[in-house]
Parts: C-alpha cells; structure tokens; sequence
C-alpha cells in the first residue's frame, strides 16, 4: 500500500437489548464522543465519515442522510457502506483503502444498529433472493441451524463443545463494561438446559439482538503517532464473498471459503506463517456456537474437525495459548451494523493496550473477522509494529 | 502511487419498465459491455464497488443481486448506498493506493419495482415527518417555490436534456409547462421520469491499462460532500456541491471547469441551481450550457435512473473524451433533495 494506516481510537455504547432514552442518531453519535474523546480530537479534526448500517433493520431509507449534523458529518465527505453483517469491518476496510490512497488522512468509521425499534429477522428473509429463496426464508436462526447441522456432521462436535464457547463468551463478557449478556454463573448445563430454537441451536447458543453503536478513528501515519501513544497498524484489510444462492454453499460454515480465502490472504499480507502461534489474540464475528468452532477450522487456528479439540483444550479462554473473543463477542453483544466494527476495535483496543479488565497480557499482533451476507468475510490484522 | 483509468463502459437501455431481466440481469447487460469495451474477462476482476439502494431493491443488501456478476465470489465487492459517483471515488482510492489493479463500478436500479411514494416517505425524518406522508415531490415543490426561478427558464432546462438524451423523446418546454401540476409551482415533467437501468465502468491501474494497450481516461479527482439534511439547512443553496467541485478540482490539479459539465439533477430547478454551485455562471448560461452539448446525455433529466445518474454521467464523459480528448467533469448526488454531492473529473489519458 502507498501509506501505512492505523487505529487510534475507538469508542462504542454501553450495548443492551433497548436503548428508550436515545434515538438511533443519538446512539450512534455516543460511540463516537467516546472515540473522539480517547483520541482527544474534536469533529472539525475528522476528515471523512464511513457509516455502516442496514437500513431496513430500522425501517429508514439513507439514514446517513437523516443523522448526517448528530453524527457530525455535515460538510464533511459521508460514505454509507452496506454490506450485511460484514458493514462494520466492511468500514474499517474501506478507510484503510482510502487512507492509503491518500485521500483523506483521518476517517471515522461509524457502526451501529437499534434493533429494538425494527423488525430484523423479517428484514434479514429480505436477503434471499425474491424468486428463488425468499419464500422459505424465516430470519437468521434457521439459517445457522441448516450450517450448524452440517457441521456437526462433518466435524463430530457435540452440543458440549458448543455449549463451552456460549459458557466462555458470557464470562468473559463479565469484563467487558460494553457487553449486552453477562452471565458469570452460567454453566454447560445451563446451555444445553436452554430451549432448543432449531436444532442443534438452543437460545443460549444464539448472539442476542442488542441496540449499539461503535466507532473507530483510523489515520494515516502521518497523523498515527500523533492520536495514539501506541496505534495498532493494520498489516491486513482483506474482503472475500461467497455465492449469493444459499443452495451453491451447502457447506457454509463447515468449509466457509470465504473465510478461508481471504484469513490466507491476510496471513500472507501480514507475512504470518503459522496464525495459531503468531496471534496473540482474536476477535471474530461468532454469531452462533457452532459457528465460532467452525472459524476455529476454517481460520487455521486447528486442523479441519479439530474445532471441539481447541474449545476442550481451553486453547481459547482468556488464559490459554490464543485467547479467542476476550470481549465476549457477538454471543454477548450483537447491534448488527456495529457488530463487525466492534471486533475491529477490540481488536485494536488489545493492541493498544487499551482493554481494561479483559486486557490480554502482551498483545503485539491481533486479528479480526467480520461475518455478512451469505457467507461473506472480512479479516483484518493489526499490530503494535509498524509494517 | 498508480492513476486510475477506466478503460471499459457499458450500460443499459434506460427505460421506464424492465420487466424482461431480473435485477441481476439487467446489471449484467451493463457489466459483460463494459467487460467487451475493455477486453478484460470477468475471472480477470480483482475488486468491485457496486452502488444501489436497499429500499428501491425491496431487498437488504441489495448488492446480493448483483455479487456474482461482478466477480465477487472469494473476492471483494463493497457497496455504496448511493450514487455511483461516490462509488467511483472509493474504486479511484483503491486502484491510487495500490489496494488492487483492475476492479469494477456497477450501479444498478429498478425503479419501476419499487413504490416511489413509499421509497421517499421512508427516507424522511422517522419523527416529525413521516407521518405527515411528505415525499420528495412536495419537498422539491418547497425548494422550487423559495428559488423562485422563472417556470420557462425550468422547462427550458427539461428540453435541453431530453433533447441530449439517448433514452427520453424529444420534449419541448410547452410540453413541461403544459404537463399537470404535481408540487406548487412544479409540474410532472420537470421530475426526471423513473426508469430501470445499470451502468458499469472497468477501472485499471495506468500499468494495468498499458499493458492492455488501452490508454483510457484517466479519473484525474473525486470529491464528495454532504449538507445537512433537507429540513436543517437553506434550501436555496448547496455548499456540498461546491466543496465536491473544490476537492475534486484540488485533486485533479485543475483550476478551471471544463467544457464538459454533466449534473445528475432529479428536478429542473435544481439543474440550474447544481450549475450555479458548480461554476456554470447564472441561470441563463446553465441553460446554455445543457442546450449546447456541454452535458452529453442530459443527466439524470434525460432519462438515467436515480442511483445509476451519476454513473451515467462518468461513462458519458468517459465516451465524449474518446471521441474528442481532453477533460470531463461528472457529477452525481443522494439523499433528498440532493443532500451529497459527488464529483469526478475525467481527463483522456
């Protein structure tokens, strides 16, 4: 890339299931007086705004336009992304691409949903195509229990396996003072006690829906060392997409090769030979149980079929060898446009050093998914050096 | 650093009602011309920007429809919910940075699928507006009222750009003046009319293009700007359009308009506003300036789709500068009441 670029800030809401006392520009422009306040910088300082957001989540067309003066973006160059639940990494992507380019030397990159004021599972049956899908889609749910199924065919993991990373997700969630569910009680029994909502996914095996809003500032190196005492430079920005029809990707997430494709894309970008041992942490976008062991495969992290093995081994917990979702992760915390930018800014705020009790000891290099559309992906790796 | 240049354009038969192709369909009508125009293959794509939006697809993620046909399977496609004049920007940044080498710009819109009236009320304030029922007919009616632009000078914009246009019938200013009244003081034909369309550009780093022979023309700047929305600002000016030109204009290197200037403007009273904010001069020189070739196709007037117009009027100049080199500048915006503006100034390589 022509210029290096890096986060230097990040800022998201405190995420619950309603938010009566802010409207969604008002939501959405907290995440970004928290970010603006760790950067230290006021909104005449932004060069350029990207917002990510599905718009019939909320029911409003161009809400960019709307909130355009909440979120300070008026008179400024506003971009308005929309990739699914990939938009929020599908930002931070798009400012990377920019600022190297030279184009703007400052971005804030702005993520939020309120889901409590929408209807999003019948917004998300508008996904699938009109003539061929949509009459048999029934939200996000069935959509994981089809994936989730076949992987539990193909890989061998049990309900157990997937009920250890709802039981870890909600824990570590006790740390984080942004998460929507925290359960520091919650055991293996209490997931596979939970109500089946389509086999195999029971409730507590499911993301919760959350109203939030996260927001990121990214810049240029010429600024970079300016904002943050210590900026997590992006090594790797990659988008990879799989086929629009569901039917031509059985194997979803058993063998997400969108994941694939575009983790090795950004391993060799960040000249990263073995992912499991030259990350330090990972924030990946794990809408369901099922789906973060599936990532654990599809990412490298463990051999194919090896996803119950690491979950077993605690190679994921906060204490073991690559701590996956110290935040809690989507399991814990879900406002859907913000979701993939929240990963980015976990991300970035371990690399910073900047992640308070769920801080992992000596983060030097992190790594970030987003997940959308039909099995699309967003990976991103920062890291404390500059490349 | 690369230039960018687009070294392929294709597009679609602008018309009121497609229903012979499907959403995807009629996007690769204008994406296999651009790929033919270009002499590149599909497999060859590394990137893609696409631009529609989702309330006039009935479809979230509305870029779904189109994701295959622009080479995004296990690479990657963004979209922008606008037009695709901002989508020319960001796929400028990722070919000038050296993000990828050659990458697609498809805008695509069926406007004949969507209930406008719907499409317009859901993109109002959700609280103090919505149920009022205001579209952005009545809006445009209160814009043009505080103007207060002569009715003829109006309907005289209409004309010139029917008249340019590949799409629409050759439309006199009688005939716009003679339509029915929709918003006091407009009347119908002084809406650009909806239509189903898609346009597509092929884009490519200067080594990339080289090494295909194809000179091209060059995206020599991109500027985009946003006003506050419609009922916070004065309606009667546009200072988003002017900071576009600036950046746009700043970028390319450029201190002068050219003498191409083609505005994607949905109603006739804001042709001749966009043009004052551009640099055209006052009302009588925009006009002159539609009248007499300086917008090639007429803009979103003649007949392009709203989210595919500013598109349109890149392919446009891109098409004007193969015929006769030298420099283009191409403008799109959204939201209501042109609420961003997007700029790109074009310049035969």
């Amino acid at each position: 890339m022509a210029r290096r670029v890096a986060i230097v800030a990040a800022g998201q809401t405190d995420h619950v299931s309603r938010r009566l006392d802010v409207n969604v520009a008002e939501l959405a422009r907290e995440a970004v007086d928290r970010c603006l306040e760790q950067a230290g910088l006021a909104m005449a300082e932004v060069d350029a705004v990207i917002l990510g957001n599905m718009e019939m989540f909320e029911g409003i067309n161009m809400p960019d336009q709307w909130m355009a003066s909440t979120l300070g973006a008026a008179g400024k160059p506003l971009f308005k992304l929309n990739t699914g639940g990939t938009v929020g990494a599908s930002t931070a992507v798009a400012a990377t691409q920019m600022l190297a380019a030279g184009t703007f030397r400052r971005i804030l990159c702005v993520g939020y949903e309120k889901h409590s004021e929408g209807s999003v599972q019948s917004a998300i049956t508008t996904v699938g195509d009109p003539l061929w899908e949509r009459s048999v889609m029934a939200g996000a749910i069935g959509n994981f229990a089809s994936m989730a199924s076949v992987y539990v065919d193909e890989s061998g993991v049990t309900e157990e396996h997937a009920a250890k990373v709802a039981v870890k997700a909600r824990r570590n969630a006790c740390r984080n003072p942004h998460s929507h569910l925290k359960l520091p009680d919650i055991t293996v029994e209490d997931v596979l006690a939970s109500d089946m909502l389509a086999y195999p996914v029971r409730k507590l095996d499911m993301c919760p829906s959350s109203d939030g809003a996260c927001a990121v500032l990214m810049a240029s190196e010429e600024d970079a060392t300016g904002l943050a005492e210590r900026p997590a430079w992006v090594h790797a920005a990659v988008t990879a997409h799989d086929q629009q029809f569901m039917g031509d990707s059985l194997k979803r997430l058993a063998e997400m090769r969108s994941l694939i494709a575009a983790s090795r894309k950004a391993y060799a970008q960040a000249a990263i030979g073995s992912p499991r041992a030259e990350l330090d942490v990972a924030e990946i976008y794990e809408p369901a149980t099922y789906a973060e062991l599936a990532m654990y495969e599809c990412l490298g992290l463990c051999e194919k079929g090896g996803g119950g093995r690491m979950i077993d081994e605690g190679v994921t917990e906060m204490d073991g060898a690559l701590p996956v979702n110290p935040s809690g992760g989507v399991l814990s915390a879900n406002p859907v446009g913000a979701t993939a930018l929240i990963r980015v800014a976990e991300a970035a705020l371990q690399t910073m050093g900047r992640a308070g009790e769920r801080q992992v000891d000596g983060v030097e290099r992190a790594l970030a998914t987003g997940y959308g559309g039909n099995a699309w992906s967003e990976v991103l790796i920062l890291s404390a050096d500059r490349p | 650093m690369q230039d960018a240049v687009v070294i392929g354009v294709g597009e679609t038969r602008h018309a009121p009602r497609r229903d012979d192709v499907t959403t995807t369909e009629l996007a690769w009508e204008a994406v296999s011309a651009a790929l033919d125009d270009a002499g590149v293959e599909l497999d060859e794509i590394d990137n893609a920007v696409t631009a529609s939006q989702d309330f006039w697809e009935g479809r979230t993620i509305s870029s779904m429809a189109v994701n295959e046909i622009v080479a995004g399977y296990l690479r990657p496609e963004a979209k922008v919910a606008a037009d695709g004049a901002q989508a020319v920007m960001y796929a400028w940044s990722r070919i000038v940075g050296g993000t990828y080498r050659l990458g697609l710009v498809v805008a695509h819109c069926k406007e004949s699928a969507a209930d406008p009236h719907e499409v317009d009320v859901a993109a109002m304030d959700p609280f103090y507006l919505r149920d009022l029922d205001v579209d952005e007919i009545v809006a445009a009616g209160l814009q043009a009222g505080r103007l207060g632009y002569p009715a003829g000078l109006r309907a005289a914009a209409v004309a010139a750009c029917a008249s340019r246009s590949p799409w629409r019938d050759a439309l006199d200013a009688d005939a716009v003046l003679a339509s029915p009244e929709t918003a006091t003081p407009l009347r119908e034909l002084e809406r650009a009319p909806l239509a189903d369309g898609a346009c597509a550009l092929v884009v490519a780093d200067s080594a990339t293009a080289a090494a295909r022979g194809r000179a091209g023309v060059r995206i020599a700047g991109c500027g985009t700007a946003t006003d506050p929305y419609w009922t916070d600002r004065d309606l009667t000016a546009v200072p988003a359009l002017t900071a576009a030109r600036d950046a746009a204009l700043g970028a390319a290197g450029w201190d002068r308009l050219p003498g191409i200037v083609e505005l994607a403007a949905p109603f006739a009273h804001q042709a001749l506003m966009w043009g004052g904010a551009v640099g055209l001069g006052d009302l009588e020189r925009v006009v002159e300036h539609l009248a007499g070739g300086g917008s090639p196709r007429g803009g979103w007037l003649g007949g392009a789709p709203g989210v595919v117009a500013g598109l349109s009027a890149v392919a446009g100049g891109v098409r004007a500068l193969r015929e006769r080199p030298g420099r283009a500048l191409a403008h799109g915006c959204t939201g209501i009441l042109g609420q961003s503006h997007h700029v790109v100034c074009l310049e035969a390589a």
